[in-house]
């Protein structure tokens, strides 16, 4: 050790507020009784702590958990560093002594053992915004490092809105102390990262020289003085980079934080488990909820223990492959599913309340797909729907094992807000990230009706809610039942979704359902097909429309096969023209036709017979499409 | 000939199967096992010692991932797994089969390519007759034998495009259909099986498959090829 980085671990204090008389008293950290504390709900909150801090760049954000273990010298100078002999060992000397503080005999019998191993666990986010900000205003540093549950998130879209997922970094802390290091991005300050300090939160205590009741707040900084009194101030630059060397905190000076867990310990768990075990158990619960993110490319995680490093990949991940199948194929045509594997999809309409100011929301969709499970398909999640939005983190596993039966079992997705399109999301798309954030309570395990909701938006967002989930419930049922005769489903189910086909007609008015009515025949004469439907555009202002129609041949198991080619199509009204392309038939129609009866007939094939597979079940599809004047949809 | 007690693998126990084991990298052993596997309800038995003969032999004499192996072995495990279609119901018994007992054979008859592919070869099974690669052995000789006459089931191993196109549709399930079905396609293109399968199963949209004796599905399976040529 130099002359200057003596100075430096001199200059570094322990600074407690002294609570003074009267000053309330806290046991123990209140929000370390806030949440679930097992170390999947350790890794949720953490990950999704950095993934909201993500820059806006194309790159993803990255996480590495690192595990360390010290023993012997490397424990001393450790130790040194992290101000034991400067302040923290009395107090947590003090604070064990109390009724509330026999877990911190342990860390300081860990200590004082020079066999026993001090385990930390580094927590390192890159392109992310850092700690940037300063104590005395609202920014991601004192929400971090200064305040209780309170949140200082990028925007919109993020996952956390309640500042309450740091606070398992002191639960998982034997010590109750955590290390933070962080490159800032931006800020007064940012040529000056690094920055250092750190904080305990222990419960309020005396020490045994003196009378003042301290809070249990604690930071190891350089204390100055300010016209509003003493404050904790970070170490920054040269000094921070020496410390963090020290404590095993150093990071490569690309924006993001790094946190150092001081005797990481899941507080749920009496035993000890070794590092490889927790290694797997960490990249289990990545994949697990953070698929979505890291499917697309906008979350790295990496898990380093001294002996090996583990990458979460959601292509390793049997229990969750099936999801990302889902996802992956959520676009699809198909709205019935036929061989283990198939995916089909459905868009479930959600109609939002205006928000609190009064300002119109607009109607959008949320996109439910499902994937027909395989007896091969690994069922840890079997018959669940994995609900999350644009941050990527899967809020939950909704267990709908009702909706399945027989070998009928799925793996389903709800995408919903900016995870719902391929490109770039809608403005509806948007509204509803933001409606189903403000949706999650403090532990973003569900979408409910929360206080949030209230403050953000009118009312009917309970409704808001009870409806989708209603519908997403009907559409499932709909995606698994078998086969694909649409007069087997109930008018309920008919008049939520935008589905055509032979049946009765039927209109709806959300403009984010049907926009055509559509009412069609067909039957075999002899040697032919022949068809007759009736489609009816529903709005009053369209700039014209098409529709595709097109015949099908199934197979007793459900399978499509080649389209049966239609020779003509015969129109009444004017201003459409019929097209046929591959025997399908083409209408086009101007914006002065909002209703068109069509009759037709498939090329006739005289020896057709019944028992030789020319002619069976067979498929009348009609594809329609409006344009609205200023832009396409369907 | 000895009778062994048949065991299953429970679900649980399907987490045990991972990427270096269906690799052949790793090994199960049996105390990582033991908790995983039961007996079967009803305690069926079986002549497991003559489907061991018959795997060794495999392993010796056919090169790897060689389709000759299916037509070699399918009569063995039919005869060796004198069960039930209830016994042969359970996924678990065809679990304990590919993952305990014979995984050296899944994996020399099948090449690793994805983890996905290997893994329905040692945990499928249920309703799709062609997933785990002992059930489908099975499966398709119990279809296709008749007595003590298994030369339908080796026409059918001798061409795998008949195996793929005809076991894969919901037919298959049907024994006097599908015994047609391998009796009038043996000896034709894969194109006349590919067509002739498609129309037949088109077909029976409009004629009640289990109405159908063999002899009547016969005829209409003849007359399928027929046009299908």
């Amino acid at each position: 050790m130099d002359q200057e980085q003596i100075q430096i671990t001199e200059a570094a204090k322990w600074f407690f507020f002294s609570g003074g008389p009267g000053a309330p008293r806290y046991g123990d950290d209140p929000t370390k009784h806030a949440v679930d504390h097992d170390s999947e709900a350790f890794v949720r909150e953490v990950i999704q702590n950095a993934n909201d801090q993500g820059l806006q760049n194309d790159d993803p954000v990255e996480v590495t958990f690192r595990f360390v273990a010290l023993t012997g010298d490397e424990k001393e100078e450790f130790l040194k560093g992290l101000g034991w002999e400067n302040g923290l060992g009395e107090r947590m000397r003090s604070v064990a002594d109390t009724h509330n503080g026999h877990r911190y005999e342990r860390v300081v019998e860990r200590v004082n053992d020079p066999d026993a191993e001090l385990r930390l666990l580094i927590i390192e986010d890159r392109n992310t915004t850092g700690l940037t900000g300063s104590w005395d205003e609202d920014s991601n540093y004192a929400a971090l490092v200064r305040d209780e549950l309170y949140s200082s998130k990028q925007d919109d879209t993020a996952g956390g809105s309640y500042g309450l997922g740091k606070s398992v970094l002191w639960t998982f802390s034997g010590a109750s102390t955590v290390v933070f290091n962080s490159h800032l991005a931006h800020g007064e300050r940012e040529s000056d990262s690094p920055r250092l300090i750190a904080r305990s939160k222990f419960p309020t205590h005396q020490l045994p020289a003196d009378d003042t009741t301290y809070q249990g707040a604690g930071w190891l900084c350089q204390p100055i003085e300010t016209d509003d009194g003493p404050r904790p101030e970070s170490f920054w630059g040269e000094g921070a980079s020496r410390l963090a060397e020290q404590l095993h905190v150093e990071r490569p000076a690309v924006n993001g934080t790094s946190a150092m867990v001081v005797e990481f310990q899941d507080p749920t768990r009496d035993e000890r488990p070794d590092v490889e075990e927790l290694a797997q158990e960490f990249v289990d619960a990545s994949v697990k909820y953070f698929w979505p993110a890291i499917y697309r490319g906008d979350l790295e995680i990496t898990v380093e223990t001294p002996d090996e490093t583990l990458t979460a990949d959601v292509e390793n991940a049997p229990a969750i492959r099936p999801f990302v199948e889902a996802y992956e194929k959520r676009t699809t045509d198909a709205q019935t599913l036929v061989t283990p594997g198939d995916v089909a999809g459905l868009d479930i309409p959600v109609k939002l309340p205006p928000r609190a100011d009064g300002s119109e929301t607009p109607a959008g969709s949320v996109r439910l797909s499902a994937r027909l499970a395989s007896p091969a398909d690994d069922d840890s999640y079997l018959n669940n729907v994995a609900l999350f939005r644009g941050a990527g983190m899967v809020v939950k596993y909704y267990d709908q094992s009702r909706v399945a039966y027989g070998d009928r079992n799925f793996f389903g997705v709800l995408a919903a807000g900016e995870a719902r399109p391929e490109g770039a999301p809608s403005e509806s798309d948007r509204e509803i990230d933001r409606f189903l954030r403000f949706a999650e309570p403090p532990e973003h395990d569900e979408w409910e009706s929360t206080e949030n909701l209230r403050e953000q938006y009118q009312r009917g967002f309970r409704m808001a809610l009870d409806d989708m989930f209603g519908t997403l419930r009907d559409g499932l049922r709909h995606l698994i039942s078998k086969g694909n005769n649409s007069e087997s489903l109930s008018d309920n189910v008919l008049n939520r979704f935008p589905i055509h086909g032979s049946g009765n007609p039927r209109a709806t008015t959300s403009p984010a359902e049907t926009v055509f009515e559509i009412d069609s025949s067909s039957r075999f004469d002899g040697d032919a097909w022949t068809i007759s439907g009736r489609i009816k555009v529903l709005p009053e202002e369209f700039g014209g429309w098409s529709a595709d129609i097109s015949l099908t041949g199934v197979g007793e198991d459900g399978s499509q096969y080649d389209d049966i080619p239609i020779k003509h199509v015969k129109i009444e009204q004017a201003g459409v023209t019929a097209s046929y392309d591959d025997g399908r038939a083409h209408l086009v129609a101007d914006e002065y036709v909002d209703e068109v009866s069509f009759s037709g007939r498939s090329h006739p094939n005289e020896t057709a017979d019944l028992v030789h597979g020319d002619v069976g079940a067979t498929q009348l599809e009609i594809f329609a499409e409006l344009q609205t004047p200023e832009e396409d949809q369907s | 000939m000895t009778e062994t007690e048949l065991h299953r693998l429970t679900e649980d126990g399907r987490r045990l199967v991972g990427e270096s084991f269906m690799e052949g990298e790793a090994t199960l052993t049996e105390e990582q096992l033991n908790e995983y596997v039961e007996p079967m309800p009803g305690n069926p038995t079986a002549d497991l010692d003559r489907i061991d003969s018959a795997v060794q032999q495999v392993l010796e004499q056919y090169p790897e991932y060689d389709t000759a192996i299916d037509g070699a072995l399918a009569e063995e495990i039919h005869r060796g797994l004198d069960i039930t279609r209830r016994t042969a119901g359970d996924p678990g018994l065809w679990h304990w089969l590919a993952v305990v007992r014979y995984p050296d054979l899944v994996r020399h008859r099948w090449e690793y390519r994805s983890e996905e592919a290997m893994r329905e070869k040692f945990l499928g099974a249920g309703s799709d007759l062609y997933s785990n690669a002992i059930h489908r052995l099975w499966w398709i000789a119990q279809l296709t034998s008749r007595q003590d006459d298994y030369s339908t089931t080796d026409a059918v191993f001798a061409n795998q495009t008949m195996v793929n196109k005809v076991f894969d549709r919901w037919f298959a399930r049907y024994q006097p259909a599908v015994r047609a079905m391998c009796d009038e396609l043996a000896g034709e293109s894969s194109r006349v099986i590919d067509e002739t399968t498609r129309r037949f199963n088109h077909a029976l949209t409009n004629v009640q498959l289990e109405g159908l004796s063999e002899a009547e599905a016969s005829e209409m399976i003849e007359q399928i090829v027929v046009e299908s040529r």
